[in-house]
């Protein structure tokens, strides 16, 4: 059974903004890493997709697209910046220049495996380290306000998340590890 | 390297908690070290997808906030913005670009979309804006969605009027009184009446498509219109293939086919028809003019310069006639939806206030009297009305109040405390006051008091917010504010729209919606040895903040504009009944009517049989149910059947068709929010978005295929799942004994901790294809304790396949069964032994612990996974039953 309106070729357009869209997490993970601020982080996300679809005619297809789109996203997120200014929480943009010269690839990684890992070590942390690492992603809250809401100091915050963090990196790992997935 | 300390720096960078020295610390190794760049690019992939993966579980898995809300808090302490908001457009424009297939689906389907945002019952879901389950929600329409949004382009006109528009793919204002940007607009069916900055009216009726070139000129595609020219737009020019028609001021209509044939009749002073050059710098108005029309003449234009007169069309002639009517019939409609909703709303148990500003049942009620209309009314909660005089409503026949002068106001009040709260109120503001609009105000400075009101910003007095404040428990204590954008512009004024708010004070969460739509979340942290942020809605008025009854040293403040509906909720309402609120669009099965009959409108709420794109809503059973054979021509929006809780809803599809997919983000549910639901197909076609079998915790939900088809046609944004049984907690059971089942996407089963089966009864079923309707590709996903359930007859099994639709090798069709995932085997008639193909898929298989049932006996069944097509890789779970035992 087809429907022949659904099946029709798509536009050069509408396969850029399907890419985008597949790779979106991706992209917003590259964002997230130059500007670690949430919110601003979408904002850039939503800008960097603007000028993506405007531009999509100079995508060709066969040519590297998250390397195109990243060369935008890294635009973008220097234009907030001037914007905004820089803070003591922002990297200078020598080094984002240098990492991204190097290892940025990394997000480019097969995520799947990656992703049923991490929910599966989500529920292996201990309740706070959980809750702390909810608040943090799903709420939006800077460590200051998980300060408050768990009545902890804001470093033992910040050492909460860290913790939490290694501890799900090594999880994934071996969980990958004990797939036979190549880390 | 010290590893410890890079991470440590690395982490208080992604919780920008870096300090100058720590900051200078950290750019210092990444510039000196690639080993450090891969560490921050790992901790970064990270961070990334606990971010993806948080806001993907946000709404499904509340964070508990037993916790915020035990705790600190200090009245008007630290409000944090949420920037669900700032998500939600970003995540918007990103859906907006799946619109375009979506807009390709919808344009296929003989009723059209219209804009209207999703109705996600679920209560958990009810976080909608981070919820990427329901993301396309909030791209159906990210233009309407925006209130704050302004024209993209130079915006040439306004929207005047729109009745019942289903707008097309273009067009800047999709409400009354938004701006058109120069640019193209294309409209389905319906009337839109929009005036230029010059002050030409144009009516146009759908189907039209046009570009708006500037405030004098338009172009016109196809469409009928009336234009209305006076004296500072003369020379208005309208373009076709075939002529151009310039106003010479005053009033002619038209009408262009597709065929680029132009029917023009002036009504009132005359134009000049002039042919359309090929050459753009060359056809302007210097042309010569061709023809000159005068009053009561028509002509029809099928080439350039081809002018034949033609007798009046009453087509062309009657348009003021033909708008009165559809605006007629709109009101009827508009007015059989609001009585539907209305009884609705009175019966709501947790309705506090319910004023509906209707006259029609007791006239002889005083006009000081506005009655509560809620079931559970108090007494004393009647709103005492002040000034204010009786006018027109959002339609002919609604009444309303008019407030214009300094003592105008409702005088309400309701007892108690309250916890949570939802208001929403239909409202007109007829003009922008500098400072303060009220909207619903405490009397004086009333510890737990709430204001709420529109209030200009500093800077601009054309542009306002929505302000609401909590006083404190004593007045010593500032009050909590909470402060949308600027969101509501001049010329949103003299037009209705619905406002509301929804206060929990549990999670200490205000939310502001307009239309339906949230635009603000805030929330302020609290603390154990807090007071609750309880509200006291003694002695509030509505539409009045004078000082008369303020504090002295209020500034005086009113509302000029009316109100036509105005409701108090004890209870938070979720974002999807606020917009349900706004849509007018929900139908309740009944059965007062014939027995069962879908198409008698006594069996559904009011009387009113279901309107295309409308949800439905199934809670009845037994000698109750609703039985559906028919070939109705309306798609609707969703059906949920079993949705309420502790009841049992009952649908029976007997043959027809059945088109369940109107609005592509909305999932229809069989057993939610705590429901029993059951869904029999006994035969027809059966069309549906995304299906949800037994959703939510104490659910349950099955779907029984007997015979006929059923296509689920969609799956939602970034999900690769058309069917979901067992979701959130729920149980849901999905059973297939004939006829077929086409999926857009995946199955899965037992998603967020919900417990599912698919049984497969026989080989009677034509089809089991799960990814082979349109792109994309299907995926089996089946959970821990989820269930497999194969039954051989004589002709065995029919297997599930799991297509990969595109045939492009990508990654999808994959087949996944958890740890503890069962499979149950067994024979409906005569043992027998052989070995059966229960599923096919052409991705990967990863097996990480499919296990028989316990009621399976192993002696007789075994499974395997088998590679047929010596890829390499395994393709099909076959069973096997050996002889019996012959002892």
């Amino acid at each position: 059974m087809t429907d022949p309106t659904i099946t029709r070729t798509r536009t050069h357009n509408e396969e850029v903004a399907a890419l985008f869209l597949k790779h979106s997490s991706r992209i917003r993970g590259m964002i997230l890493s130059m500007q670690p601020d949430f919110a601003r982080a979408d904002d850039v996300l939503q800008e960097t997709f603007l000028t993506v679809s405007a531009k999509s005619e100079q995508f060709k297809f066969g040519t590297d697209f998250l390397s195109w789109v990243y060369q935008i996203a890294r635009y973008k997120v220097l234009e907030d910046r001037r914007r905004s200014g820089k803070t003591t929480e922002q990297l200078s943009i020598a080094s984002i220049e240098s990492l991204l010269a190097t290892g940025s690839g990394l997000l480019d990684d097969p995520q799947e495996e990656r992703v049923e890992a991490l929910k599966g070590c989500l529920t292996k942390l201990s309740p706070k380290a959980r809750q702390a690492i909810e608040l943090r992603y799903a709420r939006e809250h800077p460590a200051s306000e998980i300060a408050t809401v768990l009545r902890w100091t804001v470093d033992s915050v910040y050492v909460a998340l860290s913790r939490a963090r290694s501890l799900l990196a090594k999880c994934i790992n071996e969980d990958l590890r004990s797939k036979g997935v190549t880390i | 390297m010290d590893s410890k300390r890079l991470e440590k720096l690395l982490d208080l960078y992604f919780d920008q908690g870096l300090t100058e020295s720590t900051n200078l610390e950290l750019d210092q190794m990444i510039q000196s070290s690639e080993e450090v760049r891969l560490a921050f690019w790992k901790r970064a992939r990270l961070h990334g997808m606990l971010r993806h993966q948080m806001q993907e579980q946000l709404g499904s898995t509340p964070i508990p906030n037993t916790e915020i809300s035990d705790q600190t808090v200090e009245p008007a302490s630290r409000t944090s913005q949420s920037r669900s908001r700032r998500w939600l457009i970003a995540i918007a424009a990103i859906a907006a670009c799946l619109l375009l297939f979506v807009g390709i689906h919808t344009a296929f389907t003989d009723i059209e979309t219209p804009p209207r945002n999703g109705t996600q019952t679920a209560s958990n879901d009810s976080v909608a804006v981070a919820n990427p389950d329901i993301v396309s929600e909030a791209s159906d329409d990210e233009r309407e969605n925006d209130p704050s949004g302004s024209p993209r382009g130079p915006w040439v006109a306004f929207l005047r009027n729109s009745i019942d528009a289903q707008w097309g793919d273009h067009g800047t204002a999709r409400r009354v009184g938004e701006s058109l940007a120069a640019g193209r607009l294309t409209l389905k069916s319906g009337l839109i009446e929009f005036q230029t900055n010059r002050g030409a009216v144009v009516v146009v009726e759908g189907p039209a498509d046009l570009d708006l070139v500037d405030d004098m000129e338009i172009r016109c595609r196809q469409g009928q219109l009336t234009v209305n020219a006076p004296p500072p737009a003369q020379g208005f020019l309208v373009r076709t293939e075939s002529v151009d028609v310039v106003d010479l001021g005053t009033a002619f209509s038209m009408q262009v086919d597709i065929n680029d044939d132009a029917r023009i009749h002036v009504i009132e002073g005359e134009v000049d028809l002039v042919s359309p050059s090929d050459d753009a710098a060359t056809s302007s108005l210097v042309n010569v003019a061709k023809r000159r029309l005068g009053k009561g003449e028509s002509v029809e234009v099928e080439s350039p310069g081809n002018y034949r007169d033609i007798e009046i069309s009453d087509r062309l002639t009657n348009s003021k006639s033909r708008t009165q009517s559809i605006t007629s019939s709109f009101d009827e409609i508009n007015r059989r939806l609001w009585k539907h909703r209305r009884t609705e709303v009175a019966q709501d148990p947790s309705c506090l206030v319910y004023y509906d500003f209707s006259r029609e049942t007791e006239p002889q009620t005083s006009d000081l009297i506005l009655p509560n209309r809620a079931k559970t009314a108090a007494d004393g909660s009647d709103g005492t009305i002040i000034g204010c005089d009786w006018t027109d409503g959002r339609w002919k026949g609604k009444h309303a109040l008019d407030f214009k002068s300094l003592s105008d106001r409702i005088l309400l009040s309701v007892a108690g405390r309250h916890n949570q709260l939802t208001c929403i109120v239909k409202i007109r503001v007829d003009a922008l006051k500098e400072g303060s609009t009220p909207i619903l105000m405490s009397r004086s400075m009333l510890a737990r008091g709430l204001h709420w009101s529109i209030e200009t910003t500093a800077e601009n007095s054309s542009v306002a917010r929505l302000v609401w404040r909590r006083n404190s428990e004593s007045t010593a204590s500032l009050p909590q504010e909470f402060s949308t954008k600027p969101i509501l512009r001049d010329e949103q004024m003299g037009t209705w729209m619905q406002l509301a708010f929804v206060w929990n004070s549990d999670k200490g969460e205000l939310q502001q919606f307009v239309d339906g739509k949230i635009v603000d979340t805030q929330w302020v942290e609290t603390s154990g040895n807090s007071p609750t942020g309880e509200l006291d809605l003694r002695d509030l008025q509505i539409g009045n903040g004078s000082p008369t009854v303020m504090e002295a040293d209020m500034r005086p403040s009113n509302l000029c504009g009316r109100i036509d509906e105005f409701v108090l909720f004890g209870r938070e309402l979720a974002p999807h009944e606020i917009q349900a609120f706004h849509n007018l669009g929900r139908s309740y099965w009944t059965s007062n009517g014939r027995d069962g009959d879908w198409e008698d409108a006594d069996n559904w709420s009011d009387g009113i049989s279901p309107n295309p794109g409308d949800d439905l809503y199934i809670n009845h059973s037994g000698a109750e149910q609703a039985k559906y054979k028919a070939y109705v021509k309306a798609n609707y929006g969703a059906i949920h059947v079993g949705s309420f809780s502790g009841q049992l809803g009952d649908l029976i599809i007997e043959g027809g068709v059945l088109n369940v997919d109107r609005n592509s983000s909305f999932m229809s549910r069989v057993g939610s929010s705590g429901g029993e639901g059951r869904l029999e197909q006994r035969g027809g076609d059966v069309r549906i978005n995304t299906l949800q079998v037994g959703l939510d915790p104490g659910t349950k939900g099955q779907y029984v295929l007997q015979e006929g088809r059923l296509l689920l046609s969609r799956a939602p944004l970034l999900k690769k799942y058309s069917l979901s049984i067992g979701d959130n907690g729920g149980e849901g059971v999905f059973v297939i004994s004939d006829g077929s089942i086409v999926t857009r996407q995946g199955v899965v089963l037992g998603r967020r901790g919900g417990k599912g089966a698919f049984r497969v009864l026989g080989s009677k079923a034509d089809a089991i294809s799960i990814g082979s309707f349109g792109a994309g590709d299907g995926e089996w996903y089946q959970g821990s304790g989820c269930t497999l359930d194969a039954r051989i007859d004589d002709g065995g099994v029919t297997p599930i396949q799991v297509d990969e639709a595109d045939g492009d090798g990508s990654e999808g069709a994959n087949v996944t069964f958890c740890p503890g995932s069962l499979l149950d085997v067994g024979f409906l008639g005569e043992s027998q032994s052989g070995s059966w193909d229960v599923m096919t898929w052409k991705g990967t298989l990863s097996d990480e612990g499919l296990q028989f049932a316990p009621t399976v006996d192993t002696e007789v069944w075994s499974f395997e996974f088998v590679d047929t097509n010596q890829s390499g890789a395994m393709d099909t779970l076959r069973v096997t039953a050996r002889p019996p035992h012959k002892d």
